[in-house]
C-alpha cells in the first residue's frame, strides 16, 4: 500500500485535529484541515473552510466534539460518495438509540468504509512526534491500512493484526458494532515502543 | 460395473431433459435465462477454474482443501451408505491415505476432479418449453385442486384460466420499477422464507407481475420427487445438497451463484437460509450468497462491466402456513438448534396439500407477496432510473464503493463487510414490507392474554396452559379492533403493512376469518369458538402465528398489556430462526 501519498482531510482545528494533521504531514501526505475558524496550522498543512474541498481526500478524520458530528457529517455527506473513508476520533454514544458514531456516519453519509481511531492517543505527542500509539476499530481491514499510511511516518513501528478474539470481539459500549480489526500505530523514535 | 439402476434414482440424479430436434434460438427480447443453456458449459468451466485457482495458490491451501473434502465426504458417505457412497467413498478414502505422498500435480488433479464433480451436480438447466408449460399448467392445476368442478374449464386454453389463483395470491409492491430495472440491471430477489411452497409461489408471482424468471438454488431433497425434479431442473434451478459439508462444495455453490449474477441472470435466494421455524421475520441472515452477489458486482466493475445490481427484499405472507405445525414444534424441540432438513413434513404429503388448498379456497389474499423497493449492493435506495441515492436523495456513483484510491479493486474482506451492512438493511426492510394477516392479529391478541395470565412463567411452562384462557367475543373484538387500528397507524408511518383485506373489515369478520382458516386444516385447534367465548386452545400454534408481530408488540399494546408485550418482544432477542 505504501508508496503513493495519501490525501488526508482533517475536520476540526482543536488539539486532536491539529495533532492528526501534523502526523499526516510528517508522513509526507497531502493534508487539508477544515475548521470553522482561522487557526495557526502546523507546517505543510493546507487549510480550508469549505467542506466541498474535502471531497478530494482519500480519508477524512473527524476530530470535532461528538455532539457536532451529526450535523457536520450530514453536511459533509452531501459532498462525498462511496469511495471516501471516514475515521472518527470523537467518541461516545449519540441519539435516542445510543448508537456509536460509526453507525451514525453510515446513516448521515453515503460512506460505508468507516472506522474509529482510539487508544492512548495524546494530541501533544501527535504534534511533537513523541512516542505514541493508537488502534483503529473497523469492519474493513483496508481502513486500518489506510489510517496507518495516513498518519504513521518513517521511524514509526506499526502493526496490523486480527484481534485474538476475532470477529466475536465487541466494544464494551457499542452494542451491535463489531471491531474485528485493530491496527496499532506506534512511534519509535530511537527506541522500540 | 453396471449398477442395477433404480429409475427413480436416475431421474433424481440425472434429471430428465426433453430432446430437441432443432437448436433453440432465443429472441433478443427474451429474458437472460433463455440464453442459459447455450452458456451452461462455459459457466461450469468458469466456476471450476476459479474455485480450483483459489485453492491451488500454494501447497498448504491445496492440502487443506483436499483434507477437508476427504474428511467431510468420508463422514457423509459412510453415514449415507447408499449407491452414491458405493461409487465415491473409495475415492475419498484412497485420497485421505495418499495425500502425504502425492506430487503437487497429482494434488491439483485430484482437486480439479472433486470440484468438477460438484460443479456439474450443481448446475441447472433451463428449458423455455417447460417454462411455458409450467406457467400455464400449474396455476390451473392448483385451481383444479381448489375447485374440482372448474378443472375442465381451466384446462381449456381459451378459458383465460387460473382466476382463482389470481384471487388467492396477491402480488404487490414496486412492480413497475422492477420491470424497468430488470431490463438493464440484474435483480437479486431476497425473500423471507416460511414454507417449501415459497419457491413455487414466488415463481408464479414473478410471472404474474410480468417479471423474468430467476435462477435459484433448491435443496436436493426437493429433487427426489421425479415430477417436481423435472420442473425444478428445467426451470433454471440449481441443486444444493445440504448434506455436503466440504469447503470446496460451498465454494462451488457460491461461485456458481456469483458467476450467474456476473453474467446478468436474475437470481433468487432465501437469506434466512432455511424456513423460519418460529415464523419470526428473519432477523439474522446467512449472508454467504448475498456476499457472492456483492463480489459479482466488484468483479464486474474491475473488468469494466458496469451493469447495475439490485437487491429486492420480498416478503411472502401466508394466512395459513402449510407446514406451520411441524415448524413450530421443531423450533421448540431444539430451541434454536433446528434440524436443518426436515423430511416427511406436510410438504411431502399429498393429503395435507389437498386439505391446505381446500382450506384457502376462495379466501382472497390468502397469500400476499410483496416486492419491496430495491436497494443497491451497499444498501442504498435507488431512484426510478436505478441510480443509487445518498442520504438526502442525491444521486451517487455506485461504482465508487469498490474504488481504492481511485481504482476499482476486488477485496473479499471488504465485500464481506459490505455484505454485513447490507444484511442489516435487509432485516429492516423485511419489517417495513411485511404484510400482517388476520391470523397474526388474532393469534397475537389471544397469545398476549395467555402471557398476561401466566406472567413470569417460562415459555415451555406457558405453552402447557392449553384451553385455560378464554375471551368473551366482545372483549376479543375490541382488542383485535384496537390492534388493527394501531397497526394501521404504524402502516401510515411506513413501518409495516396490514393485509388489504382486513384494513376495513369489522373486527368480528377478522376473528371469524382467522378461526375458520385455522380450524379444519391444522390438526390441533388453535382457538376454540364457543359462541359467546373464544378459548385460546393451543398456545403453541398461537405463538407461531403471532410471531410475525413480535417486532411491533410493545408499540401496539395497551397499558394493561405492556408487561406481556415486553415478554413477547423478548422472543426475538432469544434468537433462533
Amino acid at each position: 500500500m505504501s508508496g503513493a501519498s495519501v490525501r488526508v482531510g482533517v475536520l476540526g482545528g482543536g488539539g486532536f485535529g491539529q495533532g492528526l494533521a501534523a502526523a499526516a504531514a510528517r508522513a509526507r501526505n497531502d493534508v487539508l484541515l477544515w475548521s470553522r475558524s482561522e487557526r495557526e496550522l502546523p507546517g505543510g498543512v493546507g487549510s480550508t473552510r469549505d467542506l466541498a474541498a474535502l471531497a478530494e481526500c482519500d480519508v477524512l478524520f473527524l476530530a470535532v466534539p461528538s455532539g457536532y458530528v451529526e450535523a457536520l457529517s450530514t453536511e459533509l455527506g452531501t459532498h462525498l460518495d462511496g469511495s471516501h473513508v471516514l475515521v472518527h476520533v470523537s467518541r461516545g454514544l449519540v441519539g435516542a438509540q445510543l448508537g456509536t458514531l460509526s453507525q451514525l456516519l453510515r446513516t448521515t453519509t453515503p460512506c460505508r468504509r468507516v472506522g474509529a481511531l482510539a487508544g492512548p492517543l495524546i494530541a501533544e505527542a501527535l504534534v511533537s512526534g513523541a512516542p505514541s500509539g493508537a488502534v483503529v476499530g473497523t469492519r474493513f481491514p483496508e481502513v486500518a491500512n489506510l489510517v496507518r499510511d495516513a498518519i504513521a511516518s518513517e521511524g514509526f513501528a506499526s502493526t496490523s493484526r486480527r484481534t485474538s478474539s476475532g470477529s466475536r470481539s465487541r466494544a464494551p459500549s457499542s452494542g451491535s458494532s463489531r471491531w474485528p480489526w485493530v491496527t496499532g500505530v506506534a512511534s519509535a523514535r530511537g527506541r522500540p515502543p | 460395473m453396471l449398477e442395477k439402476l433404480n429409475p427413480l434414482r436416475v431421474y433424481s440424479e440425472r434429471p430428465l431433459r426433453l430432446p430437441r430436434l432443432r437448436p433453440f434460438v432465443p429472441k433478443a427480447s427474451d429474458p437472460p435465462v433463455y440464453y442459459f443453456n447455450a452458456a451452461r458449459d462455459d459457466i461450469v468451466e468458469d466456476v471450476i477454474a476459479r474455485v480450483v485457482g483459489r485453492h491451488t495458490a500454494d501447497r498448504p491451501r491445496l492440502e487443506l482443501a483436499l483434507n477437508d473434502a476427504a474428511y467431510h465426504e468420508i463422514r457423509r458417505l459412510s453415514r449415507q451408505g447408499d449407491i452414491e457412497a458405493k461409487e465415491h467413498l473409495g475415492f475419498f478414502k484412497g485420497l485421505a491415505r495418499r495425500i502425504a505422498r502425492m506430487s503437487d500435480a497429482d494434488k491439483r488433479d485430484a482437486l480439479r476432479l472433486i470440484v468438477t464433480r460438484y460443479a456439474r451436480d450443481v448446475a441447472g438447466n433451463f428449458d423455455p418449453r417447460v417454462y411455458d408449460l409450467a406457467r400455464h399448467l400449474i396455476p390451473r392445476l392448483i385451481t383444479g385442486v381448489m375447485h374440482p368442478s372448474r378443472l375442465p374449464m381451466e384446462l381449456l386454453p381459451s378459458a383465460g384460466g387460473a382466476r382463482a389463483v389470481h384471487e388467492l395470491l396477491r402480488v404487490e409492491g414496486a412492480l413497475e420499477k422492477l420491470r424497468r430495472l430488470e431490463k438493464d440491471g440484474t435483480l437479486v430477489y431476497v425473500p423471507t422464507h416460511s414454507s417449501n411452497l415459497d419457491s413455487i409461489v414466488l415463481g408464479h408471482a414473478l410471472e404474474q407481475a410480468g417479471l423474468s424468471p430467476a435462477s435459484y438454488g433448491a435443496g436436493k431433497n426437493l429433487f427426489t420427487n421425479p415430477i417436481i425434479s423435472f420442473f425444478m431442473h428445467n426451470l433454471g434451478a440449481y441443486r444444493v445438497d445440504r448434506r455436503i459439508a466440504a469447503r470446496a462444495y460451498k465454494d462451488v455453490l457460491k461461485m456458481y451463484s456469483q458467476v450467474m449474477i456476473e453474467r446478468g441472470y436474475h437470481s433468487l435466494f432465501f437469506p434466512g437460509g432455511t424456513r423460519s421455524r418460529s415464523n419470526l421475520l428473519e432477523h439474522r441472515l446467512k449472508l454467504g450468497l448475498a456476499g457472492s452477489a456483492v463480489q459479482a458486482f466488484s468483479h464486474n466493475r474491475v473488468r469494466g462491466v458496469d451493469r447495475n445490481l439490485y437487491f429486492v427484499p420480498v416478503t411472502i405472507n401466508y394466512e395459513l402456513v402449510l407446514e406451520g405445525e411441524t415448524l413450530i414444534e421443531d423450533w421448540l424441540k431444539s430451541e434454536g438448534k433446528a434440524r436443518y432438513i426436515i423430511e416427511n413434513d406436510e410438504f411431502s404429503r399429498l393429503d395435507r396439500w389437498v386439505a391446505f388448498f381446500r382450506k384457502i379456497v376462495g379466501l382472497s389474499g390468502a397469500c400476499v407477496i410483496r416486492f419491496g423497493d430495491p436497494v443497491d449492493p451497499f444498501g442504498n435506495p435507488v431512484d426510478e432510473a436505478g441510480c443509487s441515492l445518498a442520504p438526502g436523495g442525491r444521486p451517487i456513483d455506485v461504482g465508487s464503493y469498490v474504488l481504492r484510491r481511485g481504482q476499482p479493486v476486488e477485496d473479499a474482506r471488504r465485500d464481506a463487510a459490505y455484505t454485513r451492512d447490507l444484511g442489516e438493511v435487509l432485516v429492516r426492510r423485511y419489517r417495513e414490507e411485511s404484510v400482517l394477516m388476520a391470523t397474526s392479529l388474532v393469534a397475537h391478541v389471544l397469545y398476549r392474554r395467555v402471557v398476561r395470565e401466566t406472567a413470569g412463567f417460562d415459555l415451555f411452562h406457558r405453552l402447557r396452559h392449553r384451553g385455560e384462557v378464554s375471551f368473551s367475543r366482545e372483549a376479543l373484538h375490541g382488542e383485535v379492533g384496537s390492534l388493527r387500528d394501531r397497526l394501521r397507524t404504524l402502516e401510515d408511518a411506513g413501518e409495516v403493512r396490514v393485509n388489504h383485506d382486513i384494513r376495513a373489515r369489522s373486527p368480528a369478520d377478522i376473528v371469524d376469518r382467522a378461526l375458520s382458516v385455522w380450524n379444519g386444516y391444522h390438526r390441533r385447534t388453535a382457538a376454540r369458538d364457543e359462541g359467546a367465548e373464544v378459548t385460546a386452545e393451543d398456545p403453541t400454534l398461537l405463538l407461531y402465528y403471532q410471531n410475525r408481530l413480535v417486532p411491533f408488540a410493545e408499540r401496539v399494546a395497551d397499558a394493561d398489556d405492556v408487561a406481556a408485550a415486553r415478554e413477547i418482544s423478548a422472543l426475538e432477542i432469544r434468537g433462533a430462526t
